[in-house]
């Protein structure tokens, strides 16, 4: 006895096998996504990668302004530092130095003030090394 | 050395993606029913794995490590920002898949899918685990016992049960095969 359709209730409840099978292939394959995606990694910082960036001198435009800057600060030191060392010297070495020699009263503070007194160490005949103190009284 | 080990490293977390990745999909959609959500599930439990790698967390059987995240995260999932925020939730989109005509054919069988979606998720979950093992990934017995953790007679009888609830609401609904 054959059927040329059968009735889909019959239909379903007497093969349900090879066309649910059917169905549902057809139909989890198709969620599946296609093609596979690719892990999403974690970014190269959070590898321990070095991060190199692009454009560094685009990224920080003031590195080398300050860089130069600091050279001529630098410079600038260097020159102030060995005028003032020049100066120091100019004084002359019998002078005594002062601690406030730029001070208009500078001369009657240091008169005012107790006796200077310059140490030296001097070698003798001997060959003993001997302490000499100067006491300046400006009075 | 250290280069060496980090190439290693990610070799090695290559090869789990390759091998196990589309289980952990198979989970995550059997929970929600949609390979975008279960994409993302997938991709957030692999980069927990990777994680736990960076934090030197030693994980013995990344396999299973892997199914337990998914598996948390797909139930995390209901309490995130995405559906909180009033995005739809996946199953008001049932068989909509692109605003461009489709033949009538396309068209049938996308109606058809949509049927069957619905039909899917009144199921319940370990039903629609199973189903999606056995026919997206095409998985026979042994492999979906691994994936669940259960013996294959427990799998065999689970997956009998659940075609035959499938069937039974199928049935109900007039939907039987592709058109």
């Amino acid at each position: 006895m054959r059927f040329s359709e059968p009735p889909p209730v019959e239909r379903a409840g007497k093969a349900p096998g090879d066309e649910l099978d059917t169905l549902l292939r057809a139909f989890f394959q198709s969620e599946l996504p296609h093609p596979w995606p690719a892990p999403a990694l974690p970014a190269a910082e959070e590898q321990g990668r070095p991060v190199v960036p692009l454009t560094p001198a685009a990224a920080h435009p003031w590195v080398p302004v300050r860089s130069r800057l600091a050279l001529a600060a630098s410079v600038g030191l260097l020159l102030a530092g060995s005028w003032f060392l020049a100066e120091q010297f100019q004084a002359g070495p019998g002078d005594p130095p002062t601690a406030d020699w730029h001070h208009p009263h500078a001369a009657k503070k240091d008169l005012d003030g107790p006796p200077k007194v310059i140490e030296f160490l001097e070698q003798g005949e001997d060959g003993t090394t001997k302490l000499r103190l100067n006491l300046w009284d400006r009075r | 050395m250290a280069h060496k080990r980090q190439a290693d490293r990610t070799a090695e977390f290559e090869a789990l993606y390759q091998r196990h990745s589309r289980e952990v999909w198979a989970l995550a959609y059997a929970r929600w029913m949609n390979a975008d959500t279960a994409m993302d599930i997938t991709q957030e439990a692999f980069l927990r794995l990777w994680k736990q790698w960076e934090d030197g967390e030693e994980i013995l059987n990344p396999r299973a490590w892997l199914l337990r995240v998914a598996r948390n995260l797909a139930e995390d999932y209901a309490k995130s920002a995405f559906r909180r925020n009033g995005t739809h939730p996946p199953q008001t989109m049932n068989g909509v898949r692109s605003h461009d005509p489709l033949p009538l054919e396309q068209l049938e069988r996308e109606e058809t899918f949509g049927q069957l979606r619905a039909v899917l998720e009144q199921l319940a979950k370990p039903d629609r685990e199973i189903l999606t093992l056995r026919y997206a990934l095409d998985y026979d017995t042994n492999q979906i016992a691994e994936v669940l953790a259960i013996a294959p007679t427990a799998v065999h009888m689970r997956l009998s049960r659940a075609r035959q609830r499938l069937a039974e609401r199928l049935k109900a609904q007039g939907v039987g095969q592709i058109p």
